[in-house]
């Protein structure tokens, strides 16, 4: 034991010391955390310009439904400014309430709600064609028993507040960190022993290929534990995540930790079968993201195409980001056993390949 | 006439040397390639589900009106629909497979009829605001259409809709483009970055800035064999472009100006980067972990005048914006900016800017 730890530490004070290590574990996590905020600011609230021609009460009340909508960034506007708006592309659409539309209504002839829209993409274009009428049936509603729309929504969450999606991305983020310290500090740390020839005197010395496994994985595992448990509580300070019940706090925690032993291990397996530091760098940088992408590390991965589901079975970060999906928030232990199952066993192939890498690297050296 | 033809050497030595030191590491070599190829395959998948959500119906009701609302539902371009019993909707909203559960109620088209109040049971699981959204618009929607089209004397007030430009275009189709101007930024930084670091690495940056060569033609020659590396990479996204994904420019010569553009800006962005962080592993860190916060502020998903004030002004501060309003011009035609050729001018200054700071930077001085 005392072996493994004195590894262990050698491992971690390397890290310590090596600034540019650092920055590659914890650069790329912060980048989406900041990216996935930018990126939730740009998909919520669509610009739109607001003509209202009709001074009218049905084109007040309807003016005044489009501005408490919770879903657009309105500009009141003339329409000779609306138009600058628009083609200054400072608005996606234009809606305009003719000036008609009061009368309209009361004569209950047809009255459109005239929308200009941008539609350069389909993001934009569906979030405004959606919006405007649901705008429309609020305004119906408003009429209470005397509105023609008798179909009313009756909505029950199945949480009790909503979750933002940049507070969704945040777990996924969270794995990352722990996959990408893990991985690329291990891999490097090992490679740096090849390629620096440290490995021939730690082989010359009485230590075990199993210590020497261990001693990294240890130390790659802490150093995951750490970032993830960091970034946990800065997310939890700044309010962009929230813990589950006390009864499912343990999961969190073991799936962090589990994340973390398995980006060890699999950092270990790739310094050890490239011995480059330059290219385990690479390789372990570059296979983090795709497997945070594929495992849903930006979506739901649950309402990805079937194909897709079926590539992040074969990824053991989905079972990670299924487990710590589950406890934080639905508080459930769907599927616990098969999660950490999956992980456990990954890990154990990982570091039974990481014994053979090593063991043949010692047959040469002899 | 013979500085010109010294100064040509000059440049064509430092081009030939790097370009061949490019093709001996081959794995980085291979790793510049799939970084690209990469993203443009992961923010397919980012975007993949975002226009549709998959929900439940449970329909009690299957009369006329019932139908009819399920059919505007489906029409509604926002669901991913599949019909279903109350128990399966249930278990699949508690298994996180389904974003909701729209359950038409038995007595739907007798109420419907009788013009008496019918509540639709929309159970949503309320997860991610970017569905949930969605749904509590998409509902609404549906509603809407199910009235216009079978009580149009009922429901008199409809949108009437005028869109500037002839046909939708596809989430994918728009970000892909975003992605090629990614590509592009990457490769040429990472390269050039990693070329100049290795210099400093093994100490030959010395012997370089120590040669009666001007440091204009050191910079140009190694940013030529850097840009030649970086170009092959980005040609291989656009051939997955125009023939995988079926993005074709719509003018190919203005496409082909700003991927140019883009490429020497980065370029020369990566001689700065080389220069200050002098070490091969940092050039992938910090390449890598700014670009995507740096794409998402340029605009990626739209233009960036539709963001929020504090990201529009970011994106004026960065050549990508500039870039993708270019390319998105390039590709479909769109205007994303009021620049309109302006961005090409832009962007040329910014590769001024960048390679007249690589120059003063590598003074002799700075070798120690």
């Amino acid at each position: 034991m005392r072996i493994i730890w004195i590894i262990c530490k050698n491992t971690i004070s390397v890290w310590l010391r090596n600034r540019s290590l650092i920055a590659a574990s914890l650069l790329p996590p912060l980048a989406f955390l900041a990216a996935g905020y930018f990126a939730a600011a740009a998909v919520s609230h669509s610009p739109v310009a607001l003509v209202s021609l009709d001074k009218g009460q049905q084109g007040v009340t309807m003016s005044q439904i489009i501005h408490s909508a919770d879903v657009f960034r309105v500009t009141d506007a003339s329409p000779a400014q609306a138009q600058r708006l628009i083609k200054d592309l400072r608005v996606a659409a234009v809606i305009t309430i003719p000036a008609d539309f009061s009368q309209r209504v009361a004569t209950h002839q047809p009255a459109p709600v005239d929308l200009e829209i941008n539609n350069l993409n389909l993001d934009f274009t569906n979030d405004i064609r959606r919006s405007v009428p649901a705008s429309i049936v609020q305004y119906y509603q408003l009429q209470g028993p005397s509105s023609p729309i008798k179909v009313v929504v009756k909505e029950s969450d199945l949480r009790h507040r909503d979750i933002e999606l940049f507070q969704y991305e945040v777990v996924p983020i969270l794995l990352l960190m722990v996959l990408i310290s893990g991985l690329v500090n291990t891999a490097v740390s090992t490679a740096r022993e090849f390629e620096y020839k440290t490995i021939k005197e730690i082989m010359l010395s009485p230590v075990t290929n199993t210590q020497i496994v261990f001693g990294t994985i240890l130390a790659g595992f802490l150093i995951g534990l750490c970032s993830g448990l960091l970034e946990l509580v800065i997310c939890l300070i700044f309010g962009w995540t929230h813990l589950p019940s006390w009864r499912y706090e343990p999961n969190v925690l073991l799936f962090i930790s589990l994340t973390a032993l398995l980006s060890a291990s699999l950092g270990l397996v790739a310094g050890l079968s490239v011995k480059k530091i330059q290219a385990a760098h690479a390789i372990s940088a570059n296979t983090a993201l795709p497997l945070f992408f594929i495992a849903g590390g930006v979506g739901v991965l649950a309402f990805e195409p079937g194909w897709l589901q079926n590539v992040a079975s074969f990824v053991p970060l989905t079972y990670a980001n299924h487990g710590l999906q589950m406890a934080m928030y639905y508080n459930s232990t769907d599927q616990l056993g098969r999660d950490v199952a999956v992980l456990i066993l990954v890990t154990c192939a990982a570091i039974a390949c990481a014994l053979i890498l090593l063991h043949r690297s010692r047959s040469r050296l002899i | 006439m013979q500085a010109i033809i010294y100064y040509s050497r000059t440049i064509w030595a430092c081009t030939k040397k790097d370009f061949y030191i490019s093709l001996t590491e081959r794995i980085f070599l291979l790793t510049l390639i799939m970084i690209p190829l990469q993203y443009l395959l992961l923010f397919i998948i980012f975007v993949l589900p975002s226009d549709h959500a998959p929900t439940a119906v449970v329909m009690l009701d299957q009369g006329t009106y019932a139908k009819q609302l399920f059919n505007s539902m489906s029409k509604a371009n926002s669901f991913n629909l599949v019909q279903t019993t109350p128990q399966m909707a249930a278990s699949q909203l508690r298994a996180g497979k389904i974003v909701a559960v729209v359950t038409i109620p038995a007595d739907f088209d007798m109420r419907v009829q009788r013009r008496q109040i019918v509540p639709v049971s929309v159970q949503i699981n309320n997860l991610d605001t970017d569905f949930t959204a969605d749904i509590r618009r998409a509902i609404p929607l549906s509603i809407t259409s199910f009235y216009a089209q079978a009580f149009p004397e009922l429901v008199n007030i409809v949108p009437h809709e005028t869109d500037w430009y002839d046909h939708d275009t596809g989430y994918i189709a728009y970000i892909v483009v975003s992605v090629f101007v990614l590509a592009l930024a990457i490769g040429g930084a990472i390269q050039s970055g990693t070329s100049w670091a290795r210099e400093w690495e093994l100490g030959t940056m010395k012997e370089l800035l120590l040669s009666p060569a001007p440091r204009w033609a050191l910079i140009a020659g190694k940013m030529i064999g850097s840009f030649m590396v970086a170009l092959a990479a980005a040609c291989i996204v656009l051939l997955v472009l125009v023939f995988a994904l079926k993005t074709r420019p719509v003018h190919p010569g203005e496409m082909a100006v700003y991927a140019l553009l883009t490429l020497v800006i980065f370029s020369t962005l990566g001689t700065l980067i080389g220069t200050l962080a002098r070490q091969r592993r940092l050039i992938t860190t910090i390449v890598l972990g700014s670009s995507l916060f740096v794409f998402f502020i340029s605009g990626p998903l739209g233009p960036p005048s539709f963001d929020t004030s504090s990201i529009e002004f970011l994106s004026r501060l960065t050549p990508l914006a500039y870039a993708i309003a270019g390319e998105q011009h390039a590709f479909h035609n769109y205007a994303t900016n009021t620049l309109g050729a302006w961005n090409a001018a832009v962007l040329g200054g910014f590769a001024a800017i960048f390679a007249i700071t690589a120059v003063l930077l590598l003074r002799r001085s700075v070798v120690d």
